[in-house]
């Protein structure tokens, strides 16, 4: 998951404008004020985008990591993941209303983040923190 | 005889590609006094806003040296300030928190800012502005940000890359004004202006002395005094005869 975030970073903090460089540079700005007011601000559009993907994929490997087997016996972990696999292949018929209750809450948890947390954050980066070029 | 301000020394720029040298300015020499207002005026592309950045030392001549006060410039020298052409506002940071920003580098504390950045927010005319974020301002009133930003850290020598010329005329000339009662007023800073321009009447009207460049490589075809008095009017013949002047000088 950090990777994810950390390569969104590195885009971010390369995308700061030349002229904002410059002028930091000029009235002295450095140290903590620097970070502050240049950095910090500037990394926020690529933080968001880079949690938004890291958030993804780890809800994916989550998922998936509680499908595969691991060990013989494999441990006991409860989770979506979980359910959703006993209910396809542990029990002699498969279980659909397990099957499609576990999809269901999977949908509703991502719709939810999505309009919840992320699109929020989102527009209000998009509004505060763009940079216009 | 007082020691030059900004003495520009000689400075040459050339850049390197390829194993070949492509020279953008060439012995690039002279001086501002501390109650200057310099233009320094060529066509596009003939390395005026490089000779501009080279003096306020955000890049480094390849050879020659600028001087402030006689030691070698450095960006961050707090006697300097430069206005951009792009504005190069901070887009997350109110007007004030723009216009405080030199101040706030310098470890000023935050009571001290206000009040010296409220000064300057009002001699902008930029008053009620105060909280007002970088995206809803004009272009104009973006480059007062800029103009006041600069101020606040009260230079001695105010340093302008083509500041008007993303603006529509009337703002310009506005704004041309403004800085020309600014430098005027000696309780104001700056005390001495270098501004980058292509524009041959811009100069004209403001500065008393045009620095002619001519382009690739930039090279100094002449240094002019304006004997005109202030307010300069361009009906005038003398004001079109200096830019029928400076222009003969350029082609």
């Amino acid at each position: 998951m950090q990777w994810y975030l950390l390569f969104n970073l590195i885009a971010g903090v390369r995308g700061i404008p030349e002229d904002l460089e410059e002028a930091a540079r000029s009235f002295g700005l450095r140290g903590r004020a620097y970070w502050r007011r240049v950095l910090l601000p500037a990394m926020v559009p690529s933080l968001l985008t880079g949690s938004i993907t890291a958030w993804g994929a780890g809800w994916n490997a989550l998922i998936v990591s509680e499908y595969i087997p691991f060990l013989s016996p494999p441990p006991h972990v409860s989770g979506l993941g979980y359910l959703l696999d006993i209910a396809t292949f542990r029990k002699p018929l498969p279980d659909n209303e397990m099957i499609l209750l576990t999809i269901l809450t999977m949908i509703v948890i991502v719709l939810a983040m999505n309009k919840l947390l992320w699109r929020p954050l989102y527009k209000r980066a998009a509004v505060k923190y763009r940079v216009e070029v | 005889m007082e020691a030059p301000l900004l003495e520009v020394k000689d400075v040459t720029k050339s850049y390197f590609e390829n194993g070949k040298e492509f020279k953008v300015l060439d012995l690039i020499r002279f001086e501002l006094a501390e109650r200057d207002f310099v233009c320094v005026v060529g066509p596009s592309g003939c390395g005026k806003s490089t000779l501009l950045r080279i003096i306020v030392g955000l890049e480094p001549p390849t050879s020659g040296q600028v001087l402030f006060e006689g030691s070698p410039i450095r960006a961050d020298n707090p006697q300097v300030a430069m206005v951009f052409q792009s504005f190069a506002l901070f887009p997350w940071l109110t007007v004030t928190q723009n216009v405080e920003l030199g101040l706030e580098a310098q470890g000023i504390s935050p009571e001290d800012r206000h009040g010296r950045a409220r000064k300057f927010i009002d001699a902008v005319g930029l008053t009620g502005f105060e909280n007002a974020f970088p995206r809803e301002l004009s272009g104009g009133m973006k480059q007062r940000v800029g103009l006041a930003r600069a101020l606040a850290i009260e230079p001695l020598l105010l340093c302008m890359d083509e500041p008007f010329s993303s603006l529509d005329p009337l703002t310009a000339q506005n704004l041309r004004d403004e800085i020309l009662q600014l430098w005027a007023n000696p309780d104001l800073p700056p005390k001495a202006v270098l501004m980058v321009t292509h524009s041959i009447e811009e100069a004209v009207y403001l500065a008393d002395r045009v620095i002619v460049l001519s382009s690739r490589p930039g090279h100094m075809v002449a240094e002019l005094e304006i004997d005109l008095p202030r307010p300069r009017n361009r009906k005038e013949p003398e004001f079109y005869g200096w830019i029928d002047e400076i222009y003969s000088l350029i082609v």
